[in-house]
């Protein structure tokens, strides 16, 4: 064999030996691509809303949390600045909003009958198409049990001059309430499991203003607040009378806030309205984060690992996600406890209008 | 190839009406993997962007199913130039103050996905220069040297110039790291 055609032939042994490496790389990289995606959910969100240029909800497949959702969400810890320092979304401001806690029905009824008569008609907007149909699956997922089986821990960042007092089954926030408001707030912090919530605010300085925890039952819902400013505290049990239906709180509403279910429910709702976008990638709080961008200037970054919620800011106020395992420990975080010596008052009035079918019990 | 990009919204709802759901899933399921490893090699995007950039591509095609007669084609590039407008959006995107994640040569997520030699000649893939390294993936994709052709608006001469260009680079490269070496 010349010295030519050895050349020749050791260059095509080499040619196929480049084209086998590559095509190898190639099915590899689709194995891992496809063990990375969650292919059935995908194809369901496509074929339920995709492509028809409507909004819809992309359909839900079996849920799909990441094997180790805690990780990134172990240790809460104080939140980083405002992204936006300084700037505010224009907005109907609301002179007064009432924030359910994730209490059951009474709550969640009185809270959409307040919120819909404070902030205007529950009006949900022409949503557009879904563009992130596969990263909001996901959270989707992350958000439905078992995800719901974690202990959410939400710190939200609330506007300055904000004042905030504890209700029966929730809390009135008041954004301008005048100066030297006792119960003025920079913080509110929440803890959720499933539907027992409890939310405590904070002024700048970390003094306490109030602790409350809303325990709902199968027929009612119990409050009890412990205000730090006057050392008072109370109970209050709502009780549904039988044939009582709950009116659900729309979601995309303007102006909706967490009701029932709390944070990740709240997330699920606005998520379903088909008003997220993938907007890139940034670091929040040491998490690469997806951020979502909503089109009435809500802003969420969730966890590529988990697709659980990082952080949401909304205007002037920013909230910042941990997700716990259930342990005792964080389990304990839900309870409220009465110091000693502080005075037990009567519960302030139902908030909103009364309603038929909800009546009020008050316990010391 | 390329569909009546023009159709009236009537057309394209009554022509949904002849979508075959198990043919649309089961494509779904073959391309999607596919698409998004294209994605990602084209163009740098992550894994998650190119997710992203996938399922929109295949929205897009759903509701024009009945026209397309190169399905697969006409989403690769549907995809493709979705893509790169995504990868200029993101370098667009202004900092604030949290740094934005610029993305690696490959996505870290599809690294720690990938045994290390197989990250190797990824890797040294998404080393090539942008013209020669979209010629590869597409001919990894399995598409024609006219289908590239069309797809980049270039002429079939230059396809096979950056091939034989990045070919031989690649060879190069990979040479110095050996089959099983790693």
């Amino acid at each position: 064999m010349s010295r030519l055609s050895r050349a020749r032939h050791r260059a095509h042994d080499d040619d196929a030996e480049l084209d086998a490496r590559l095509a190898r790389a190639w099915e590899d990289g689709v194995a891992a691509v496809a063990k990375m995606l969650d292919l059935p959910a995908g194809r369901q969100a496509l074929l339920a809303g995709g492509g028809r240029g409507t909004a819809g909800a992309p359909a839900s497949a079996a849920p799909a949390v990441a094997d180790d959702p805690v990780p990134g969400h172990a240790a809460p810890a104080p939140p980083a600045a405002s992204p936006w320092p300084g700037s505010r979304r224009p907005r109907q401001r609301r002179r007064l909003a009432v924030r359910a806690l994730a209490a059951g029905g009474a709550v969640a009824a009185l809270a959409a009958v307040t919120v819909a008569g404070v902030t205007g008609a529950f009006s949900p907007g022409q949503a557009p198409p879904v563009r992130a149909a596969a990263f909001i699956t996901r959270v989707k997922d992350a958000l439905s049990p078992p995800g719901e089986n974690l202990v959410g821990y939400a710190r939200t960042t609330l506007p300055p001059g904000t004042a905030i007092v504890p209700t029966v089954g929730g809390w009135a926030m008041t954004e301008r309430p005048g100066k030297g408001s006792p119960l003025t707030a920079a913080a509110l912090i929440t803890w959720t499991y499933h539907n027992d919530m409890t939310a405590s605010a904070f002024t700048g300085s970390g003094r306490p203003v109030f602790a409350a925890q809303v325990t709902p039952a199968r027929h009612g819902t119990t409050t009890v607040a412990v205000n730090y400013t006057d050392s008072t505290w109370w109970r209050a049990v709502i009780t549904l009378e039988p044939g009582f239906r709950i009116p659900r709180q729309p979601p995309c509403a303007p102006g909706a806030s967490p009701g029932a279910g709390g944070w990740p429910a709240f997330i699920r709702g606005e998520l379903s309205c088909g008003v997220y976008r993938a907007g890139g990638r940034q670091w929040v709080d040491g998490i690469d984060a997806i951020r979502l961008t909503g089109s009435r200037g809500l802003v969420l970054w969730i966890s590529p690992a988990t697709y659980l919620p990082v952080r949401q800011a909304d205007g002037g106020q920013q909230t910042d996600f941990r997700w716990l395992r259930a342990t005792p420990a964080s389990l304990a975080r839900l309870r409220v406890t009465v110091p000693a010596g502080f005075r037990a008052v009567a519960p302030p009035p139902l908030a909103g209008p009364k309603r038929a079918g909800l009546s009020e019990t008050t316990t010391r | 190839m390329a569909p009546d990009e023009s159709a009236p919204a009537a057309t394209v709802r009554a022509k949904l009406e002849d979508v075959n759901p198990a043919e649309v899933g089961a494509f779904y399921e073959r391309e999607m993997p596919r698409l998004v490893l294209f994605v990602t090699l084209s163009t740098g995007l992550d894994v998650h962007a190119a997710a992203d950039v996938a399922q929109t591509a295949f929205e897009k095609a759903l509701s024009r199913w009945a026209t397309l007669h190169h399905p697969r084609a006409w989403l690769y590039r549907v995809a493709h130039h979705e893509a790169i407008a995504r990868s200029k959006a993101l370098r667009r995107e202004v900092p604030v103050d949290v740094v934005p994640d610029h993305p690696d040569h490959l996505s870290p997520a599809l690294a720690a996905e990938l045994r290390a030699e197989q990250r190797e000649v990824m890797a040294r893939l998404r080393g090539l220069s942008p013209n020669q390294c979209q010629v590869m993936t597409w001919t990894l994709a399995g598409f024609s040297d006219a289908e590239i052709a069309g797809a980049l608006g270039i002429s079939t001469n230059a396809v096979k110039q950056r091939r034989f260009y990045a070919r031989r680079i690649l060879a190069k490269r990979l040479a110095s790291t050996p089959e099983g070496s790693r």
